[in-house]
C-alpha cells in the first residue's frame, strides 16, 4: 500500500511532471474545444514529439491532454453549438439554449463542476475496482453492444421535436449515412456510386460539424438584426446548493460514464448520449424543460463523459485492451518507449497503475482551475454581433472538417450536410437524430450482424441468444421499459404491479 | 400557419424531393451484392432505406392533406417561402458558401478563407456605416485568418489545403 | 499573405540563381518538410511502426517528416491521396500489405505496383490462438475438433482478405472439410478481445498483438503460422502439422515506405538510403522485438520480389476461397 501511494504521489512531487500534467491538460481544453481538432490526433502528434523523452514525462502529457480534451468540447457546444468533439454532442442540446438565454457563463461553470466530478468518479473506480469492471466488460458480447446502441437510438423520441415520425426518418437517415463507404467485413463498397472517395465513407465528425456547426449558423442568419444577446456573467460559479440539487444526477450518470467508457467498444461520446437520455427519462422536474436549456442537460453528460476517461484507463491498465480510440493510441506509445502493453503490464511496471491514476487525479484537479477561469471572457464570444461571429463559425467548420483527416472530401460533407441539415431544420425535422443515427449506427448494424452470423442466420436463434444470457436479458428488459414508458400503458402496468417509479 | 400540424410553406416538394433522394439511394443499396441473409452487406442499407421512405410516404400523405383548400396567389406564397424558409441572406450565404468551396481549391484556404470572411462580414454587418465596416471587415477577415493558419498549421501540423 | 509572398518572392529567386538540373535539385533535397500519409489510423500497427521509425528519418535526411493519418477504405484513402500528389519525393506513404489486394477484392486500379518501395520495415508472424477453456492444444487438436463439427465452431475474423480470413484460406486449402463460422471485427484488437471473453473460439492473429495475452494465460496458442518457432512461444510451427504450408511461407502483414514511381530516380536514391538505413537502426530494430515483428529493411527489387510472392499466395488463396471479384489471372498475377 505504502509502495502504491508513493507510485501515486511521483507526479505531485516532481515539479517537471507537474507542470507537464498542467501544460497537458490547458492545451486538452483548447484541442477539445476546437471543432476537428481531437484529442487522438494531439495524442498522437505527441508520440513523435516525446519520442526521446522519458516514459512518464510522455505518459503525463497525455494523460492532461486527454483529461481536458473530453472537458474542452462543451465550451464550444455550449457557446457556438458546435461541438468540439462527438462526446460534446448532448451537451450542446441544452448548452446552447442556455447561450441564447444569456446564461453561458453560468453554463460552463456546472459544466466544468459536473466534468470534474465525472472525472472524479472514473478515477476511483479505476483505482478500487479496474480488475473486477475489466473482467466483466469482457463479458459483453456483440449482441449486448447491439442493445446498447439500441438503447442509444431510443433517444430519437426524446430529440424529435414536433414530430416523432420525422425524428424516426431522421434517425434513419443518419443510420444509412452511416453505411457509406467500404463495408470491411465483406471488403464490398456501400452507397458509394461507384466514387473511390467514398469508399472511407462519411466521417460522423464532419456530418457532426456540417449538422450542428453550419447549419445552425444558417438558421441563425434568419435573426441578423436581432440585438445580441447580453450574456449575464455576474455568477459564474455555481454555488453550492446548486452543486448538491445536482449531485445524485451527476452520481448516476458518472457511474453510466465508468461502466460505458470500460467497455471496449464504446466511448465517453455514447456515454454522454446514453446519460442524457437517462436524465431525461428519470429527471421529473427539470430547471427548464430538456432541449430548452436544462442544467440537468448539460451535467449528466458532462460527468459522464469524463468518467469515461477513468473507465477507458480500466481495460488499458488491467488487460492492455484499449477503452476508446485515444487509450489504443496510447498503448502504441507505450510500445514506442519500450514497454509492452497487455495483461502482465502492472506486473512488469508494477508503477504505471498507481502513477497513471495519480496524474489523472491531478489533470482532474487542474481542469476545475484552468476551467473555472476565463469563464467570463469565453461568454462574451456569444456577445459578438452575429453579422461576424457567424462568418466565422462557418470558416472554423470548414477548417475543422478538413482537419479531421486532412481530407478536402470532409468539407464537401460537412457543408453538404450544413446545407441540407438547415432545411431540414426549417421543415420541421431536428438534427439530433441524424448525428444519432451516424454514431450509433455503425455499433447496432455491425454487432446485430455479427451475433446473426455466430447464430447462422437463423431469427429463431438470434431471438435465443437475446433471453439466454444474463447481461443481454437486463439490457433487453431495459429497453422494453423504457419503450412502454413511453406507451399509455405504463400507468396501468405499474399500478397493477404496485412499482415504485 | 396557426395549426400545429400544417406544412411549412415549400414542405411538399421537399418532401417529394426527399423520396425522390431515398429512391436514388434504395437503388444504390440494391446494388451491394448478395442479399444472402440479414447478416449481408445489402440488409441493412435496405432495411433503412424502407424506414425513411415509409415515414416519409406517410409524410407526404399528412402534407398533400394538410394543405389549405384555397391557395392564396403565387407573389404571395414566394413571399411566405422567402420570409420562412429562405431569406435573402441564407440564400446568398449559401452560395457565398458553394463560391467559398471553390475558391478553397483555387485560392488555397488563406486567400479564400479571406475573401469569403470579407465579403460576408461586410455585407451581412448592415448595423455599421459602410466606411466603418470595410476597414473593419478586411481588419477581422485578416485576423481570424492568422489565427486559424497559426493554430492548425503551426501547431497541430495540420496541412491546411 | 505577406509571408506567403515572401516566400514566393525567395523561392522565385533561388530558382532564377541555380541552374534548372534536375541533378542540382536532387542535391538540395530535401529542401523542406516531408509529408508522411500513414494510411490507417492513430493507434493502429501501422501507425505505432511509422511513428517509431519517423524520428530515426528526420535524423537521417536532417529534415522534417510530418505525419498524417489518412485513414479509410482499407488504406485506399491514403493511398490514393499520395498518389495524386506530385512525384517530387515530398509525399511518403506509410502502408501495410493490404493494396496489394485492391485488384482482386476490385476495390481500386492503384497497387504498389504504382510507387518504389524505399523499404519494407517489418513484418508480422501470425499465431493461431484459441480461447484459454478451449478443449484443445495444438493445431491437430483443432483441425480434428472443425472437421468432425463442421461450421459449430467460431472464428474470429477482420474481415474479406483480412490475415485470419487468409490463414482461414489456407487451412481450408490443406485441411479437406475444415469449415468454421467466421464472425468478423473492427480488427485484430477487437477480435482478440472477444476472444478473450469467449466468443469466438479460435483466430489467427498477428504475433505481436496476441504475445502478451498468450503470456498472461488469457488466451492459448496452438501454432505460429511459420516453418520454424517464433522465440519466446512454445506452440509448433504450423509446418509440423501440415507440412503443405510450407509453400505459403513466409506470410504475414507488412508495413513499408513508398513514392510515387516516377519520382527522380537521385531522389529515390537519396530516399531509400535514409529510410534502409532508419530502418536498419538497433533502436528500430529494439522497438520490433517489443512490438512482435521481424525487421525487414529490404528496399528496390528485393521489396518487390517479396510482394509480389506475397500477392502471388494471397490473391490465388482468395480466388479459390471465392472471395476474388476479379480473376487473378485476369489481372497477370501468376499462381504460385
Amino acid at each position: 500500500m505504502e509502495t502504491a501511494l508513493g507510485y501515486f504521489l511521483i507526479s505531485w512531487t516532481d515539479p517537471r511532471l507537474l507542470v507537464l500534467i498542467a501544460v497537458g491538460t490547458f492545451a486538452g481544453i483548447y484541442v477539445g474545444a476546437i471543432p476537428g481538432l481531437s484529442v487522438t490526433m494531439a495524442v498522437s502528434i505527441l508520440i513523435s514529439f516525446t519520442y526521446a523523452w522519458d516514459t512518464n514525462e510522455a505518459l503525463a502529457l497525455m494523460v492532461g491532454i486527454y483529461m481536458g480534451g473530453v472537458y474542452g468540447g462543451a465550451r464550444t457546444a455550449i457557446l457556438l453549438n458546435i461541438p468540439g468533439a462527438p462526446a460534446a454532442i448532448a451537451t450542446a442540446l441544452d448548452g446552447y439554449p442556455l447561450a441564447k438565454l444569456g446564461e453561458a457563463g453560468k453554463a460552463i461553470g456546472i459544466t466544468t463542476v459536473a466534468s470534474f466530478f465525472g472525472g472524479f468518479v472514473g478515477i476511483l473506480a479505476l483505482a478500487i475496482g479496474a480488475p473486477l469492471v475489466a473482467e466483466i466488460a469482457l463479458l459483453f458480447a456483440p449482441r449486448d453492444y447491439m442493445l446498447l446502441g439500441i438503447m442509444g437510438l431510443l433517444l430519437v423520441a426524446s430529440l424529435s421535436g414536433e414530430s416523432l415520425l420525422k425524428g424516426i426518418i431522421a434517425g434513419a437517415l443518419g443510420i444509412l449515412i452511416s453505411m457509406v463507404g467500404l463495408d470491411t467485413m465483406s471488403a464490398q463498397p456501400r452507397l458509394t456510386f461507384g466514387s473511390s472517395a467514398l469508399l472511407g465513407g462519411v466521417s460522423y465528425v464532419a456530418v457532426m460539424i456540417g449538422m450542428f456547426g453550419i447549419a445552425e449558423a444558417l438558421v441563425q442568419l434568419h435573426g441578423l438584426s436581432a440585438p445580441v444577446i447580453r450574456q449575464k456573467v455576474d455568477r459564474v460559479l455555481p454555488s453550492l446548493a446548486t452543486v448538491l440539487r445536482y449531485l445524485p444526477l451527476s452520481l448516476r450518470a458518472s457511474a453510466l460514464g465508468v461502466w460505458i467508457g470500460a467497455l471496449p467498444g464504446a466511448g465517453g461520446d455514447i456515454a454522454a448520449l446514453m446519460a442524457y437520455d437517462h436524465a431525461k427519462r428519470s429527471v421529473k422536474n427539470p430547471s427548464r424543460p430538456f432541449g430548452k436549456g436544462a442544467y440537468e442537460g448539460l451535467v449528466a453528460p458532462e460527468a459522464a463523459n469524463n468518467a469515461a476517461v477513468g473507465g477507458a484507463f480500466i481495460p488499458m491498465l488491467t488487460l492492455g485492451i484499449p477503452g476508446d480510440a485515444v487509450t489504443a493510441v496510447i498503448i502504441a506509445a507505450l510500445f514506442i518507449h519500450g514497454l509492452r502493453p497487455g495483461p502482465n503490464l502492472m506486473v512488469d511496471t508494477p508503477h504505471l497503475f498507481w502513477f497513471t491514476v495519480g496524474n489523472l487525479t491531478l489533470a482532474n484537479i487542474f481542469l476545475l482551475i484552468f476551467g473555472l477561469t476565463g469563464i467570463r471572457l469565453f461568454a462574451k464570444i456569444v456577445e459578438v454581433p452575429k453579422a461576424v461571429l457567424l462568418p466565422i463559425v462557418i470558416v472554423l467548420s470548414v477548417v475543422g472538417a478538413y482537419a479531421i483527416n486532412n481530407n478536402i472530401t470532409d468539407v464537401y460533407w460537412a457543408v453538404g450536410f450544413g446545407i441540407f441539415g438547415y432545411f431540414l431544420r426549417v421543415y420541421g425535422y431536428q438534427l439530433g437524430p441524424v448525428v444519432l443515427g451516424v454514431i450509433l449506427g455503425p455499433i447496432v448494424e455491425s454487432n446485430f450482424r455479427r451475433t446473426m452470423i455466430a447464430v447462422r442466420e437463423s431469427w429463431i436463434g438470434f431471438a435465443l441468444e437475446l433471453v439466454s444470457h444474463p447481461i443481454t436479458l437486463i439490457l433487453l428488459l431495459g429497453i422494453i421499459i423504457s419503450l412502454l414508458r413511453g406507451t399509455p400503458l405504463w400507468p396501468q402496468l405499474r399500478a397493477r404491479f404496485g412499482l415504485r417509479s | 400557419m396557426d395549426r400545429p400540424r400544417s406544412s411549412h410553406p415549400g414542405e411538399l416538394a421537399f418532401t417529394v424531393l426527399l423520396v425522390l433522394g431515398t429512391l436514388v439511394l434504395g437503388r444504390e443499396a440494391s446494388r451491394i451484392d448478395g442479399l444472402s441473409g440479414p447478416s449481408s452487406p445489402a440488409f441493412g442499407p435496405l432495411a433503412m432505406v424502407a424506414v425513411v421512405l415509409l415515414g416519409l410516404l406517410v409524410e407526404l400523405a399528412r402534407v398533400a392533406f394538410a394543405r389549405p383548400l384555397e391557395r392564396p396567389p403565387p407573389v404571395v406564397r414566394l413571399r411566405r417561402l422567402a420570409a420562412t424558409i429562405l431569406p435573402l441572406q441564407v440564400l446568398s450565404a449559401i452560395a457565398l458558401l458553394i463560391l467559398y468551396l471553390i475558391g478553397l481549391e483555387l485560392l488555397g484556404f488563406v486567400g479564400a478563407s479571406f475573401l469569403f470572411l470579407a465579403i460576408a462580414i461586410g455585407s451581412f454587418w448592415r448595423e455599421r456605416p459602410l466606411r466603418s465596416r470595410v476597414p473593419a471587415a478586411l481588419a477581422l477577415a485578416a485576423g481570424t485568418v492568422a489565427v486559424i493558419r497559426l493554430l492548425f498549421q503551426e501547431l497541430f501540423q495540420v496541412l491546411l489545403p | 499573405m505577406t509571408l506567403n509572398r515572401r516566400r514566393l518572392f525567395v523561392s522565385f529567386a533561388a530558382c532564377a540563381l541555380l541552374p534548372m538540373a534536375p541533378g542540382a535539385r536532387a542535391q538540395d533535397f530535401p529542401a523542406r518538410p516531408l509529408q508522411g500519409t500513414i494510411q490507417w489510423g492513430a493507434g493502429g500497427s501501422t501507425d505505432a511502426v511509422t511513428r517509431a521509425v519517423a524520428p530515426i528519418v528526420e535524423e537521417k535526411l536532417g529534415q522534417k517528416l510530418v505525419l498524417t493519418n489518412r485513414p479509410g477504405g482499407t488504406g485506399v484513402i491514403g493511398l490514393q491521396y499520395v498518389h495524386s500528389q506530385r512525384a517530387d519525393g515530398y509525399n511518403i506513404l506509410f502502408g501495410a500489405e493490404n493494396p496489394m489486394l485492391y485488384g482482386v477484392l476490385g476495390l481500386s486500379e492503384l497497387s504498389y505496383d504504382d510507387f518504389y518501395p524505399l523499404v519494407l520495415l517489418a513484418r508480422g508472424t501470425p499465431v493461431l490462438v484459441a480461447r484459454k477453456d478451449a478443449p484443445w492444444a495444438d493445431a491437430k487438436d483443432l483441425i480434428a475438433h472443425v472437421t468432425s463439427h463442421p461450421d459449430s465452431v467460431k472464428m474470429g475474423a477482420t474481415g474479406v482478405g483480412g490475415l485470419p480470413f487468409v490463414v482461414h484460406a489456407m487451412l481450408a486449402a490443406e485441411v479437406p472439410g475444415f469449415k468454421v463460422t467466421q464472425v468478423p471485427f473492427d480488427g485484430d484488437g477487437p477480435a482478440l478481445t472477444a476472444l478473450e471473453g469467449g466468443h469466438v473460439d479460435f483466430m489467427a492473429a498477428v504475433w505481436g498483438a496476441a504475445r502478451e495475452r498468450i503470456r498472461a494465460g488469457r488466451i492459448k496458442a496452438l501454432a505460429a503460422i511459420a516453418t520454424e518457432k517464433i522465440e519466446g512461444l512454445d506452440a509448433a510451427p504450423i509446418t509440423e502439422t501440415l507440412p503443405g504450408f510450407t509453400k505459403y511461407l513466409p506470410w504475414g502483414p507488412f508495413f513499408g515506405a513508398f513514392v510515387k514511381k516516377e519520382t527522380p530516380q537521385p531522389i529515390i536514391a537519396k530516399l531509400e538510403k535514409a529510410f534502409v538505413e532508419a530502418a536498419n537502426d538497433p533502436r528500430f530494430k529494439e522497438f520490433c522485438a517489443n512490438f512482435g515483428v521481424v525487421p525487414m529493411g529490404i528496399s528496390g527489387k528485393a521489396a518487390i520480389d517479396f510482394m509480389n510472392r506475397w500477392r502471388s499466395v494471397t490473391a490465388w488463396l482468395l480466388a479459390d476461397a471465392g472471395a476474388a471479384k476479379v480473376d487473378p489471372a485476369k489481372l497477370g498475377i501468376p499462381r504460385i
